[in-house]
């Protein structure tokens, strides 16, 4: 049972378009409870567009987009509640930052919810805790932290509203490999927790294919391939025509390949590609 | 529904009057506009609404486009315009009821009023829709350049520069109030209910990190200028120097042409 | 010493002089040849960024001494002369682009120094061609995308005319395309125009093809050598918070394997070719 979908959903900005503004067109795909989504596409291929679709800040043109299977823009007067169930990470979102401490910042959207001093006390606990923010960090005024814990409040913000579905717009952009394990492993957490579903926009194909169980391929506002990621990965032909690429480690067993080795081409981590390739190696010398 | 917001009204269709000197430009314009009020007769609004509708044809820029500009402010030509009707009194009463009187002199009047206004927002048109906003501010820089025999020619260059440094972050704080915006309403923030106070404190989640990523900008500029031995005025170059052409001069003898005939209207 | 363009002596540096462990820059020595490509590593915080603003002497060392082209940089005369032949290039390409138009912002520079119109024309069509720019000479800077403001922003540098561009992670918000279209920008600087490069970074992906690598941590030098054998140095990269490539984790699982290949590569094809010529070899 899937708990968000979208159906043949369209949209285009009223005024002109740039970069930042790209439509998208007929865009369809579903969600599954504990299941990740990882959308890859340029800059400009209507990623952002597609995100803000899914929690109600854009309504479509036309198509549908159903929240536990019920559509989300049924009752316009909800759409206010609904959006709480989507939540959405922007790009850099320690740029929205405004409270006088991190603490009050991350309560800001489960206040907004209507929850209880306790309730959003312990909330904020558990969070600040699987994020690795310090109770010190906490009372410190948002603008004094670095930029990784910056992120990591704007984080804990959403995940205290406790969303049904997680949605990250390039959530590692600007952090350094630290900040990006840091953050990765607590979406993670969260999702093995409540058992949300996540879809996280990213351009490493390394980090989707370790984090994700399907693959959106979106190009010019459409979606070129909706797949597992093997299934996407595989297709590297059909990404290096739209300009995208496989991760490192594809690249290396497709030029193995093309040279004539044996070697499957559905491999996306260093570990796996090790083993395989150890294997390949010891049968070689044991062949001699 | 900050979209909407553009800056300037810039309308390239590379015709002669957008080839001209942006500080001719805006000369001639502010004279015309001042010789609008000079007038003294029909005659001689007559005399520069040819020469303004002339201007406005060999623009190239639709006649559409400058009707466009006329519309908010039809409220304010439509009251000039009764005003005039009603207060002005002499010649041949027309209609009389009440404590209304219209005579002809009034509808003379009004309709001379309202062609004044009309015109001039139509030839201020012409200079946004034929100026980029970078053209205005380097002519004003070299308009104003004078004043730095009275010592203020670096307050001059500085003007110019923050007019530079604010064109070029318009669009680039429009963008990020937008995204603020949407960032904010998807923790909830709720914009659209309530009363002022209200709606005031809930603009505090948009203006603080705002306020937050200006300074940074404006730090972080501060830093790049330095980079590139920015240090203010003295001893810097331009690329482009402004300078007038033919065109330039035979626009000039026109407009002095007019302004001269309309002074001998005032006193005849 | 003729090839020298910069020397870093002793230098330390700290952001709060009370606070002990807040010290950026500890004890650092560096040379950097004429001409010369060096990629400096390091996770945020690492003090890379902090040496890029000593270099140009926006920071002045509080211990040791910097010389750039034979020039103290803690001197105050020699400032502006510092900044002229040592540009910066930083993250945020929004924020150092200060005209409305393309071509105007490239001549800011020039403008600065004084140049003559005609010339300053010259630099600016050059330099807008050399990162291939030219045909966005008259657009508006809010009209392009991230890795071409940040080419604008280094033909801003450019037009200057410098002996040596140093970057900031210039790549940390560019989109993979972008990151492609910068770094090969900077690359052809070097190798064409022999400009001295210094890119700090945090992907070590884009250290291949430098004449030398330097991984920074908590403020000290930790590494400093050629591509390949610091992307052989695991445990170092590791241990600096750096991540290494997918290519370079696996050739360094195969050699803790017994197998005896060489781990300081990261392009996919030079991966595959050590690989193959290993396997062939058996």
């Amino acid at each position: 049972m899937s708990i968000l979908k979208a159906k043949k959903i369209s949209y285009t900005y009223p005024q002109m378009s740039s970069v930042h503004h790209a439509a998208i067109n007929d865009i369809s795909f579903s969600l599954d409870r504990g299941e990740t989504i990882g959308i890859i596409g340029h800059t400009g291929s209507g990623k952002s567009t597609l995100l803000q679709t899914l929690n109600g800040l854009i309504k479509p043109d036309s198509g549908t987009i159903f929240l536990h299977e019920k559509d989300l823009w049924e009752n316009q007067k909800e759409i206010y509640q609904k959006r709480f169930k989507v939540g959405l990470v922007f790009q850099y979102p320690e740029y929205q930052l405004f409270e006088e401490t991190a603490y009050k910042d991350i309560a800001y959207g489960p206040k907004n919810m209507g929850f209880s001093d306790e309730e959003i006390h312990s909330r904020i606990s558990e969070y600040a805790k699987l994020l690795g923010i310090s109770k010190e960090n906490l009372n410190k005024s948002p603008f004094e932290l670095s930029g990784g814990e910056k992120r990591r409040v704007a984080l804990a913000g959403i995940l205290t509203m406790e969303p049904d579905i997680l949605v990250l717009d390039e959530p590692t952009a600007g952090l350094d490999p630290i900040g990006r394990t840091m953050l990765f492993k607590a979406v993670t957490e969260y999702q093995k927790k409540t058992n949300a579903g996540v879809i996280i926009v990213s351009h490493s194909m390394e980090d989707l294919s370790k984090m994700c169980d399907k693959l959106l391929v979106l190009s010019g506002g459409k979606v070129k391939k909706f797949g597992t990621v093997k299934e996407v990965f595989l297709d590297s032909e059909e990404l290096n025509k739209l300009g995208l690429d496989v991760p490192m480690i594809t690249r290396v067993m497709l030029e193995l390949k093309s040279k004539g080795l044996d070697v499957p081409i559905d491999i996306f981590t260093a570990d796996e590609c090790a083993e395989v390739l150890l294997k390949l190696i010891k049968r070689g010398g044991s062949n001699d | 529904m900050i979209k909407n917001f553009t800056l300037g009204q810039y309308f390239n269709t590379a015709s002669v009057i957008h080839k001209m000197d942006p500080r001719f430009k805006i000369i001639q314009i502010i004279t015309l506009i001042v010789f609008l009020f000079l007038a003294p007769n029909f005659i001689g609004i007559g005399i520069l609404a040819i020469a303004i509708i002339f201007i406005l044809l060999i623009s190239k820029v639709p006649l559409k486009m400058y009707l466009r500009n006329l519309k908010p402010i039809i409220a304010i030509i439509i009251l000039t315009a009764l005003l005039n009707i009603f207060y002005v009194t002499g010649g041949t009463v027309l209609v009389s009821w009440w404590i209304f009187t219209i005579t002809t002199e009034g509808l003379l009047k009004a309709a001379f009023m309202a062609t004044r206004i009309i015109l001039m927002i139509l030839i201020s048109s012409v200079l946004t829709y034929t100026t980029t906003p970078t053209e205005l501010t380097d002519a004003i820089e070299s308009l104003l350049s004078p004043l730095k025999f009275i010592g203020l020619g670096e307050a001059v260059h500085t003007l110019a520069m923050m007019m530079t440094i604010a064109l070029r972050f318009i669009p680039t704080l429009t963008d990020e109030t937008d995204k603020i915006m949407s960032a904010q309403k998807a923790r909830g923030a709720d914009m659209e209910s309530g009363g002022i106070f209200k709606r005031l404190r809930a603009l505090m989640p948009i203006l603080i990190p705002l306020l937050f990523s200006s300074v940074r900008r404006a730090y972080e500029l501060a830093e790049a200028m330095d980079c590139r031995c920015y240090t203010g005025g003295k001893g810097r170059t331009r690329m482009k120097k402004l300078s007038p052409s033919l065109k330039d001069f035979v626009a000039l003898f026109i407009t002095i042409v007019i302004c001269t005939s309309i002074i001998l209207l005032r006193i005849f | 010493m003729q090839n020298k363009f910069i020397e870093v002596l002793n230098v330390t540096y700290k952001y709060d002089e009370d606070v002990i462990n807040e010290v950026a820059v500890n004890n650092i020595n560096l040379s950097i040849e004429k001409g010369s490509f060096t990629v400096i590593l390091g996770h945020n915080g690492s003090g890379k960024s902090t040496l890029a603003k000593l270099l140009n002497g926006m920071l002045k060392p509080n211990e040791g001494k910097i010389i750039v082209d034979g020039l103290d940089t803690a001197e105050g005369k020699n400032e502006y002369e510092i900044r002229r032949r040592l540009g910066l290039v930083f993250q945020n390409p929004d924020n150092q682009i200060i005209c409305t138009i393309v071509e105007e912002d490239v001549a800011f520079g020039p403008e600065n120094l004084g140049i003559k119109p005609d010339e300053i024309r010259n630099r600016v069509d050059s330099a807008l061609e050399t990162v291939g720019m030219s045909e966005f000479a008259k657009s508006a800077p809010h009209q392009l995308s991230g890795g071409q403001k940040q080419r604008v922003a280094l033909a801003g540098i450019l037009a200057m005319k410098p002996e040596c561009i140093v970057l900031d992670e210039p790549t940390a918000m560019l989109d993979p395309i972008g990151r492609k279209e910068v770094i090969n920008a900077i690359t052809k600087l070097n190798k064409e125009k022999g400009i001295t490069i210094i890119l700090i970074t945090h992907f070590m992906e884009e250290a291949e093809n430098a004449d030398r690598v330097i991984i920074m941590n908590k403020g000290k030098i930790v590494a400093d050598s050629k591509p390949a054998e610091v992307f052989a140095m695991s445990d170092v990269i590791k241990a600096s918070g750096l991540a290494l490539p997918q290519t370079t984790e696996l050739l360094t699982i195969l050699k803790n394997n017994g197998i005896d290949i060489n781990c300081g590569i990261i392009s996919p094809q030079n991966t595959a070719d050590e690989i193959f010529s290993v396997i062939s070899r058996r």
